[in-house]
Formats: C-alpha cells, structure tokens, sequence
C-alpha cells in the first residue's frame, strides 16, 4: 500500500510536470478551466431566473450536485 | 475566380478525408446526438415547471424548435480551425506551408469550407427537413419564408467564426500548444453564442451586451431570424452587425498574423 502510494505520488506529480512542460499553456487552462464552469453556473443561474425550481429542484440543490458532478 | 482555383482542392481534400473515416464522423454524432436529447429534457422539464405560459416570449414548441435549429446552425457554423493550425505548428509542417505561395489564411479558409461543405450534405440537409416536417407535423407551421435571410445569416456567421479561431489559432505560434486556448475560447462562445441558452434569457443590461458581441452573430442570429423572432427592420440590422463584426474579425486576424508571423516555435518537423 505504502508503495502504491509513492508511485502514485511520482505518477502525479508527471502528469503535472507534462501540463506545464508548454508554460503560457497551462495558465490559459487554469483560466480556461474556471470559465468553463463559471459558464455552467451561469446558465443555471439563467434557468432559475424565470423558474422558481425544476421539477421540485432548487437552485441550490441542483448547484450542490453540480458542484460534486 | 482564378484565384480562388488554387485553393478549391483544399476544400476538396477535408471533404473526402471526412468521407473516407465515416467511422468517426458517426460516433461524434452519436455523441452530439445524447447532448442535443439531454438539452430536449432538460428545457421540457424547464417549461413544466415554469409558471408562465411562455417564458421570454419561447412558447415550448419554439423552444424545442429553438435547441433543434441552433445545434444544426451550429454545426454548420462552428468551424474550428485552430486545431488545425496548432497541429501544424506541432510537427512542423508549418514551415513549408508558410513558405508556399498561397496564402496561409484563404487555404485554412477553404479547409474550413470543406468541413462545412461535408456537415451541409451529409447532415445538414436531412436533418433540416427532418426537424421542419416535425414542426409542421406539431404545429402547422413551416417557416421557409424565413429562409433566404437566415441562409445569409448563416454563411456570416460562418465566416465570423473562421475568423475569430482563425485569429485565435494565430497564437499557437507563440504558446506551441493549444489546450488551453481552445478551452477559454470553447467555454466563452458557448455560452455568449445563444448555443446553450437563448441570449434573451440574460437579464436586463447583461443582455444588451450580449447581444452586441460578435459570439451571438455566429449562431443565435441566425436562429432568431429563421423562427421569425428577427424579422424586417430588426433582421437586417442584426445583419449589418454581422457584417460589422465580420470586418472588425478579418482586420483582427491581419493584425495578429502580422504580429505573430515574425518569429514561429516549432517543436517537430
């Protein structure tokens, strides 16, 4: 177990390294990455604008699985 | 026209390769196909439970009219060549291309054409009468007169688009790769280009802006000239805005390829 988690811990931190291997990349996909679900957010926001809640779902509560989604 | 024969095999070049690997064209529609039926249920469960009849002014047969024409507007106009331009800049191909006596930017724009030219006859025109017969089937209604108008609106959102990940795919020269890039300009235009949502469902001044941007020209005022939302004096404005946004995107992409055009970063080749 202790082995499985050093390696994984090596096979991370590789991937990280090949993200950042194109550096102005990478920051553009940080950036690009929140916009994508800022997006998600607001166009729930948008729905729930002009409905009180889908089908017994709340804004919230749809929120809350979308957060975990 | 002379000049534009130089340029007519590339067009034809995308059109067969699309033609030859029908495997994966068919399992990319397989995919748009789940989203397009998730959007279906998602906005019918939206309208059973909306308290209005008709919210923003969409009955929900419009609606459902609405996620069907704009995914097919879509299809024709989302052409996405920046892929193409970083794949060049990744395994070199770029440096004979660029030393080619054609111009870089109207053979990306005839690739572009022959991916169009493909979605058009292959899905484009079965699924459109498709769609329409259904309508009129729910309805009694067909909206062809809207036609001619929304088959320009269409073509300038095309080129709007071209330009505007032509401009973008400009910058694979300078970051080499394209990941994030495509990510930003993914999560803006969908959301701004009405392909999610219907820009009249943003809120007061958000909407007016929206409106304005040049990302509703690609997809949302095509739609909305075609279900008759945009008609006469509106139509022809939002039009003359196509029109506006096109020249300020090809002056965009001519100052980025001459900035980006001096020096180039190629990994392969």
């Amino acid at each position: 177990m202790r082995r499985y988690s050093k390696l994984y811990k090596q096979f991370l931190k590789q991937y990280v390294k090949s993200l950042l291997e194109y550096r102005a990349d990478f920051i553009f996909g940080l950036v690009g990455f929140v916009l994508v679900q800022f997006s998600g957010v607001v166009f729930l926001r948008l729905i729930f604008a002009s409905i009180p809640s889908l089908s017994g779902w709340s804004f919230h509560e749809v929120l809350f699985i979308y957060g975990f989604a | 026209m002379k000049r534009f024969r130089a340029y007519l095999p590339f067009a034809l070049n995308t059109f067969q390769r699309m033609l030859a690997y029908r495997a994966n064209v068919i399992i990319f529609m397989v995919g748009e196909l789940a989203i397009l039926v998730v959007s279906f249920f998602l906005w019918r469960a939206v309208f059973q439970s909306s308290p209005e009849q008709v919210p923003q002014g969409f009955s929900m047969q419009e609606m459902y009219l609405y996620i069907f024409i704009t995914f097919l507007t879509g299809l024709m106009t989302s052409v996405d060549i920046s892929f193409d331009i970083a794949r060049e800049v990744k395994d070199g191909t770029i440096a004979i291309n660029l030393i080619r006596p054609i111009s870089y930017e109207k053979r990306m724009l005839f690739q572009a054409l022959g991916g169009v030219l493909y979605n058009f006859v292959v899905i484009f025109l079965g699924a459109f009468i498709l769609v329409n017969s259904i309508h009129y089937g729910t309805t009694g209604t067909l909206l062809l007169g809207n036609g001619p108008l929304y088959a320009l609106s269409m073509l300038l959102g095309l080129l709007i688009n071209f330009y505007f990940s032509y401009t973008f795919g400009l910058l694979a020269f300078k970051v080499t790769n394209m990941w994030g890039v495509s990510q930003i300009m993914g999560a803006i235009s969908q959301l701004l280009s009405g392909a999610l949502i219907p820009l009249v469902f943003f809120p007061g001044i958000f909407r007016s802006i929206v409106e304005k941007l040049p990302f509703g020209s690609m997809i949302y005022t095509p739609t909305m000239i075609y279900l008759g939302k945009l008609t006469g004096q509106e139509a022809l404005e939002a039009i003359g805005f196509q029109f506006f946004w096109l020249l300020v995107m090809m002056l965009l992409s001519k100052a980025m390829w001459r900035i980006v055009v001096k020096s180039l970063t190629i990994l392969g080749g």
